[in-house]
């Protein structure tokens, strides 16, 4: 998978978690541009994410992740 | 280096500033209650003081400053305070002695009374010792006659006074000011019903510790300085105990060999009426106060004749 | 060592001159020789404790890597030793209650801070495990990170990669710095001193016998009460931000204008912040991803439903340990289940905003002060009692803890930390908007507050000695 399809399946996920079928996210991409982004919802987004790529993230990586951008890389690194 | 002596200057100012904020506040709120014996003595100029009075308030009610400069052209002051017991007064003597160089020093000796405590209550405490100008006396002071839980509040009275910003009057913000020299003049007259007996002079208990040290070390104190000390026990209408313990100054005072006037046993010779001249059981009203300040003016006069010969 | 004391002044002087007296490379010696001298303070003892903590804890950090259980093992030993000490006594009274038993109820005494320097543990230990930082070799070092005296009683919890490094660096002195965590130190003490000591003596006659008061003068317990806690705990960051910030060493914030929340999961996300960040790291973050969740995750099928119940269990598991932690009593248990509860139905139930803000503010605000009478009260029958006189009408005749002059003053000092909130809230920040006026009027705020501080402070002979409301954890 290279970086778009990741970007074009993520998408989708957030699209799911938030029931938002406008979201279009970027690189930089963050809590802060999504209503509803907060640290419990960021959670159940890790879940949905994870199980959309069947990865499983370490929770350094996960408390790493600031920006989209970072959980693209993440999910690049695992694939 | 101009910007760090900047600095230091603007620190250096912040700091005196708040500290002068402090003073004035803590100033304004302590209790100035019977402030003025202690507070107004410093206004005395320097090495102008013929006599000094050291003691409680038995001598603040007898003894007349001004009626002694009257009569006998003797500058004196009167460095006492209520229940100003022995250790206070040794302070007190300290105190006085940075400021003057006295011919004669009078000690009260009722202090013997007292019992075996380095001050009286504490409000009779703060009201002495928050009156000294701060010094390594006050703070000797503090550390030899308070308990080590309530340093602080002696230190720092605004700890204690603090609250007082609720009961603050126009009075707390004026200066203190006195002209009667340490006396207190109390004009009423006491209702005495029996007069209590007088008792032979030998009758004596021994004196309790911590008055006795103290004691003599005024004593001490005046003789290394060559100052003739002079004992003086005001008349009182107190029962027998208190007198047994007021006569129990003689020994020590025939052991310096300095002269110990008890007036209980002069009260003929100086005229003085116990039915008339009090205004409570220990303190002498302003006829009393006449009767004592004369003779006792007399007796110095001699004192320091005979001294100079 | 109480903060507001001559004493611990003094120690805080002698704290910032040794520390800028000293070769950078000794300071953080001195810190730690301070933070031991002031931790034994109240007991030889109960050092005991402390060092146990620490060596598990730089064992663990040394040896992780062999495995799982070591981390566990840790865990155990340090939750447990918490456990026991300051929970025993409540678990075996209440086992009592049960028929046919009889154990003796143990006296143990939680040592000072242990709530503290555990979660500081905790979190030290599970961050190295998940290689968010490196383990720390020097066991002084890590005994500084525990112990430092600033958050040892009543946090912040910093985590060990943010404050660390600040910790073991020696800091030059920097004049504006000093400025600005003085002031900040200047006014935690109005704000303990002033205000949280003076609504103290009138929130405690009202909570200790409620039956005396009517409904108006319990009501106006509890609203003084919200004000008491939030400027006593408060109070005590500032004063330990202030100084630490003296040091170049900046702790964590644990308050943003909490009661302008307007909801409760936002008052949560403003209130004890670095307690609620630790729970979500080290409790609600490893429940929802532990295994056990994932396979009942599994079980639920829908991925909606399940993430919910998810969530739900683990927020329950938070609120719980929440409650649990603040004290060992059934009505902080209550209280953390109230929270949870209400934080629950935030999340299951999507509560249209439809209030104008203000009106969420009050609606959050009633619900907080709600909590207090749980919280505060001795135990649930005593909140009982007080939620029941609050009906209570008619002239009660009792005196209020406060005479008129000191309520003027408490209300007065209360609508400066009301004025301090609302720039919070409007994104400024306090300290910054002082330091940036002119000189003198910078000089005169801070005698006026200094002056203020030792004129209507609550302190000396003339009143009961007041500790802090949260000392006790």
């Amino acid at each position: 998978m290279n970086r778009t399809e990741i970007f074009e399946q993520l998408n989708e996920v957030f699209r799911d978690v938030f029931d938002d079928p406008s979201i279009t996210v970027t690189e930089q991409t963050t809590a802060a541009d999504i209503e509803g982004w907060d640290s419990l919802m960021h959670i159940s987004l890790i879940s949905a994410v994870e199980d959309a790529f069947d990865l499983s993230f370490p929770m350094k990586t996960v408390l790493a992740m600031k920006n989209v951008g970072d959980m693209v890389n993440a999910i690049a690194d695992r694939l | 280096m101009k910007k760090h002596l900047w600095k230091l200057g603007k620190t250096l100012l912040f700091w005196a500033i708040l500290l002068l904020l402090l003073v004035q506040t803590n100033y304004v709120l302590r209790n100035k209650n019977l402030a003025e014996e202690v507070y107004c003595f410093y206004q005395e100029e320097p090495n102008s003081l013929d006599v000094l009075f050291v003691g409680a308030s038995h001598i603040m009610c007898g003894i007349y400053p001004d009626l002694l400069e009257q009569n006998f052209g003797l500058k004196s002051y009167d460095c006492a305070s209520s229940a100003m017991v022995l250790p206070q007064c040794y302070y007190q003597l300290l105190e006085a002695l940075r400021y003057q160089t006295p011919k004669l020093v009078v000690l009260d000796a009722s202090g013997s009374a007292f019992g075996d405590v380095k001050t009286g209550t504490a409000e009779y405490a703060h009201i002495q010792l928050d009156n000294f100008r701060f010094s390594a006396n006050k703070i000797a002071a503090i550390y030899d006659l308070i308990e080590p839980e309530s340093r602080k509040e002696y230190l720092f009275p605004l700890i204690v006074f603090h609250t007082r910003w609720k009961e603050l009057k126009c009075q707390d913000l004026e200066p203190i000011v006195s002209d009667t020299r340490g006396a207190v003049v109390y004009t009423k007259q006491a209702v005495v019903g029996e007069l209590p007996t007088l008792i032979p002079r030998e009758d004596r208990t021994p004196l309790a510790e911590v008055p006795e040290s103290y004691l003599r070390k005024c004593l001490d104190e005046c003789r290394a300085r060559d100052i003739p000390v002079l004992l003086l026990c005001t008349p009182t209408l107190y029962d027998e105990q208190t007198q047994r313990m007021y006569n129990s100054v003689d020994p020590i005072a025939a052991e310096y060999g300095v002269p110990y006037l008890n007036l209980h046993y002069s009260l003929d010779e100086m005229g003085f009426d116990l039915r008339t001249d009090m205004a409570d059981e220990g303190h002498c009203n302003d006829k009393g106060a006449a009767k004592v300040t004369a003779y006792v003016g007399a007796y110095i006069m001699e004192m320091l004749g005979n001294n100079e010969n | 060592m109480i903060f507001t004391s001559l004493k611990f002044l003094t120690f805080a002087v002698l704290t910032l001159v040794g520390y800028f007296a000293l070769p950078k490379k000794l300071r953080w010696i001195w810190l730690t020789a301070l933070s031991v001298y002031f931790y034994l303070c109240v007991g030889l003892k109960y050092g005991v404790f402390l060092l146990v903590s620490l060596l598990s804890v730089w064992l663990c950090g040394l040896y992780v890597k062999k495995g799982r259980w070591v981390l566990v093992l840790t865990l155990l030993v340090n939750l447990g030793l918490l456990a026991v000490l300051k929970y025993a006594a409540f678990a075996v009274t209440n086992l009592n209650r049960l028929p046919f038993v009889a154990i003796p109820v143990p006296e143990f005494v939680a040592p000072l801070g242990m709530s503290f320097y555990t979660f500081l543990s905790v979190s030290y230990i599970m961050d190295v495990y998940r290689e968010l930082s490196e383990p720390q070799k020097n066991p002084l070092k890590l005994l500084l990170y525990l112990s430092f005296f600033p958050h040892i009683t009543q946090g912040p919890i910093d985590r060990y990669e943010t404050l660390a490094p600040q910790l073991f660096e020696g800091h030059s002195f920097d004049y504006a710095r000093c400025a600005v965590g003085l002031r900040r130190a200047l006014w935690g003490f109005f704000e303990k001193l002033v205000i949280a000591d003076r609504l103290g003596l009138l929130v405690d006659p009202i909570f200790a016998a409620p039956g005396n008061y009517n409904g108006m003068e319990v009501l106006i317990a509890i609203f003084a009460y919200a004000i008491q806690i939030y400027a006593d705990f408060a109070g005590y960051m500032d004063i330990a931000c202030g100084l630490c910030e003296v040091l170049g060493i900046r702790l964590t914030e644990n308050f943003d204008a909490p009661y302008f929340s307007a909801s409760v999961p936002e008052f949560w996300r403003r209130w004890h912040m670095s307690l609620g960040s630790f729970f979500r790291d080290y409790l609600f973050y490893p429940v929802l991803r532990s295994g056990w969740m994932r396979k009942l995750k599994k079980k639920v099928g829908d991925r909606k439903k399940a993430n919910k119940l998810a969530t739900v269990i683990a927020l329950a598991v938070v609120w719980t340990a929440t409650g649990i932690w603040h004290g060992s009593a059934w009505h902080y248990i209550a209280w953390g289940m109230y929270y949870g509860g209400l934080i629950i139905a935030s999340e299951l139930i999507q509560f249209k905003r439809h209030l104008p803000k203000p009106l969420q503010v009050l609606r959050t605000f009633l619900l907080v002060l709600f909590g207090y009478v749980i919280f505060r009260s001795d135990n649930l029958a005593r909140a009982w009692e007080i939620l029941v006189q609050l009906t209570r009408f008619g002239d009660s005749g009792a005196n209020l803890g406060l005479d008129t002059p000191d309520l003027i003053v408490a209300c007065v000092a209360t609508a400066i930390l009301l004025v301090h909130d609302i720039l919070r809230i409007r994104g400024k920040r306090p300290g910054e908007l002082v330091a940036a006026l002119p000189l003198p009027l910078r000089w005169v705020l801070v005698y006026v507050c200094v002056l203020s501080v030792v004129i209507f402070g609550v302190y000396g002979p003339e009143y009961n000695a007041a500790s802090f409301i949260y000392f006790a954890f």
